[in-house]
């Protein structure tokens, strides 16, 4: 069985105990009779503690966007005025020294690239050409005959300069 | 057979609208927290400590714990504010009574019943019924178990719901023990004015022996003469 605490329980005291029940409650009465300004006194004094939560609550959760205002200023000023000086240093690095004309430079700039890529494309064939294993023979046989070539040409070199005496030969 | 009344109680709903205004920083709300529950809190107190400056005291302290309590978000007893106020209140008083009993020595124990009596005089000039004085004294007499469970009753006006929820009992024994509670009282009020007509009928009959004596003394004087 439960009771409620607003309501009166169903429960009963004997007749034997009314009378005292009743003396209980009148002293009780009697004891609950503070001094008129006492509970106001009492609201006084404990009010600070509650004030003190108050001024907590207020700044923990009403001013993050204050405060988090001001930590953004300080981070961020630094980088505005970080950023303002380079574009005010860029600005007076251009208008300090005239810049190239741009079409020429992008003329400039294609032509560079043609001819690098030309490159590229001339180490790209040369390259496939050594990955062959033809163009490897063919150069080997290239060069024997290179060699065959110098060695006959050597030779007939000799035998067309067969007859003259050699400088030991004059002298003496 | 009477009905068992609870005392003046609040709506729980209303109580936890004044505990989170409160806790919002609305100082009405506190104060009526306050005056709704500080009587209650004072006449636990004075009871049990009979000095007015005392139960102040402990009440004050009562309510800056609670408020403490409100402020730091640890208060969850959802719709049991008073048992969770009373308990705050009933350990407070233990401590005051364990400490001074702790540092009062047998003369100052002495001393401090005297003022206790003296204070609880000035308000018993305002007391018409001379009852409450002995019902007071035999409240002294019950076992501390017993009268805490009568003041949390009536001085404190809690009903029995709220009671076994703070001594942590179930609701059926503690109906049986608050009965047990009354007729123990009730046999130590009987004890005590049968002592007092004792006493009143020895003084009675000592003033008329005192009365009657001067005049067998007075012929026997008389007689001596």
């Amino acid at each position: 069985m439960t009771e409620q605490p607003n309501t009166p329980t169903n429960e009963t005291l004997p007749d034997d105990l009314v009378q005292l029940d009743a003396s209980l409650r009148t002293l009780a009465l009697h004891d609950q009779q503070m001094p008129s300004d006492m509970a106001e006194r009492i609201a006084q004094r404990t009010c600070p503690i509650l004030a003190g939560n108050r001024a907590t609550r207020f700044r923990s959760s009403h001013n993050p966007q204050p405060y988090q205002l001001v930590r953004w200023l300080m981070v961020g000023l630094p980088l505005a005025a970080a950023a303002g000086i380079t574009l005010l240093v860029v600005n007076i690095h251009s208008t300090t020294r005239p810049s190239p004309n741009s079409s020429d430079s992008t003329i400039r700039l294609a032509q560079l690239e043609t001819q690098l890529d030309a490159q590229l494309d001339t180490w790209e064939d040369l390259d496939a050409l050594w990955q062959d294993d033809a163009f490897e023979i063919e150069l080997t046989t290239l060069t024997l005959d290179a060699a065959s070539l110098d060695a006959s040409a050597a030779m007939d070199a000799d035998s067309w300069l067969g007859d003259v005496p050699s400088d030991e030969e004059q002298d003496s | 057979m009477g009905a068992l009344e609870s005392g003046p109680q609040l709506d729980p709903a209303t109580v936890a609208q004044w505990v989170q205004a409160a806790r919002d920083g609305d100082q009405n709300a506190w104060r009526l927290l306050v005056r709704a529950y500080s009587p209650r809190v004072y006449a636990l107190a004075k009871s049990r400590l009979r000095r007015s400056d005392a139960a102040e005291e402990v009440t004050q302290s009562v309510f800056a714990t609670i408020a403490q309590h409100i402020i730091s978000d640890t208060y969850d007893e959802q719709h049991k504010f008073e048992p969770w106020l009373f308990r705050i209140a009933i350990n407070r008083i233990r401590d005051v009574i364990r400490q001074a009993a702790r540092e009062a020595s047998p003369t100052r124990l002495r001393l401090a019943a005297r003022e206790a009596v003296i204070d609880d005089t000035s308000h018993d000039a305002l007391e018409t019924d001379a009852d409450l004085a002995l019902l007071r004294e035999a409240l002294e007499q019950l076992s501390p178990p017993d009268r805490e469970l009568i003041e949390l009753r009536y001085h404190g006006s809690m009903g029995f719901a709220h009671m076994a929820s703070l001594l942590d009992e179930p609701y059926g024994t503690l109906l049986a023990r608050h009965h047990r509670a009354l007729r123990k009282l009730k046999t130590i009020i009987q004890t005590l004015q049968s002592e007092q007509h004792s006493k009143h009928h020895m003084t009675q009959s000592g003033l008329q022996h005192h009365q009657h004596q001067p005049q067998h003394t007075t012929p026997l004087a008389g007689e001596n003469t």
